[in-house]
């Protein structure tokens, strides 16, 4: 719970990764999936998640679909073609990321 | 479990106390906030009206009215529409601050000797150009202002209505002796233009929720 300064700087990167393993999602799904995934450790709020959907969207990397869902309607993002390879990017970056991490905070047990 | 018809409206009753009329968030915010209390409703053993009022309180620091200097104070929205609204203006406003400042620069520093022919003729190409941007400017302003759907992109459009009405009337009035009228036409310009880009985005999002709007 004290970590979510840590992971803020990851939140576009998770939401990709989840949109690249589950086709289309939408925004209180991804919530439930990340608290899910993270046994409650990394909560997304509203106010985080949002800004950064609609940053991916204008920047071309998801696409929408607007479709009605019992009595209401419904918002689902999805990977474009440019989101699927920026998808790659940012996970290589972030492998990289906390292999470089691991060095620096556990040299003894670094992923090399 | 799913909400029935009065708990639905106490959701959209609330979302119109908060100002979230538009639609670009109006239409995810309630399924999100539909979807929190259904699942609280079937995991916690408690009533409609905790949870509604749990969920709500979480809420409200998103949707309480904010406003900004770069719109005037005048003009406010839910902090989460706010945030949107100023991140799409912000390259536009700084875009057109320094058209403000750099004519009246390059004057100073040029020292141009124009042949008061050249101004007039000038002025008038100014005056005709800026005529027809006007009423591209008021087509777009006043075609957002009567859709009764809103988007985030009207909304900026809105608070450029009132800073705008100025500009075409002093470039009418005005020569190009000095960078003062060139400032205001390349300003103008960038208005319009700033209209127009807004106007579009605000009818692409519209597009985006026909299974609403019909």
């Amino acid at each position: 719970m004290g970590n979510q300064k840590l992971y803020k700087g990851s939140l576009q990167t998770i939401i990709l990764k989840l949109l690249a393993q589950n086709d289309k999602m939408y925004g209180y799904e991804i919530t439930q999936k990340v608290k899910e995934l993270t046994k409650g450790e990394l909560k997304i709020t509203e106010g985080a998640l949002y800004p950064a959907l609609h940053k991916l969207e204008a920047e071309g990397l998801l696409d929408v679909e607007v479709a009605k869902v019992g009595n209401r309607l419904r918002k689902y993002y999805k990977l474009t073609e440019n989101g699927t390879k920026e998808t790659a990017n940012k996970l290589e970056e972030m492998q990289e990321f906390l292999k470089t991490m691991q060095q620096l905070v556990n040299p003894k047990f670094s992923l090399e | 479990m799913e909400l029935t018809k009065e708990q639905i409206q106490r959701v959209n009753k609330y979302l119109d106390l908060k100002g979230v009329k538009f639609i670009d968030f109006r239409v995810e915010i309630f399924d999100h906030i539909v979807s929190q209390i259904e699942q609280k409703l079937e995991v916690e053993n408690t009533d409609f009206e905790t949870i509604f009022y749990q969920v709500t309180d979480q809420w409200n620091k998103q949707l309480n009215s904010s406003s900004s200097f770069i719109f005037g104070l005048a003009y406010s929205a839910p902090k989460v529409v706010m945030n949107k609204a100023k991140k799409v203006f912000k390259p536009f406003f700084f875009f057109t601050l320094v058209l403000c400042i750099l004519p009246g620069i390059l004057m100073s520093f040029l020292d141009l000797k124009i042949s008061p022919q050249v101004v007039n003729r000038t002025s008038k190409t100014i005056n005709v150009i800026a005529l027809l941007l006007s009423s591209i400017w008021l087509f777009t302003t006043i075609k957002t202002s009567r859709d009764k759907i809103k988007t985030v992109y009207s909304f900026i459009i809105k608070t450029q209505s009132l800073t705008i009405i100025y500009v075409p009337l002093m470039v009418l009035t005005s020569s190009i002796k000095d960078g003062l009228t060139i400032t205001l036409f390349l300003v103008f310009v960038s208005m319009v233009m700033l209209n127009v880009i807004f106007y579009k985005k605000h009818q692409k999002e519209k597009e985006k929720y026909k299974l609403l709007v019909g």
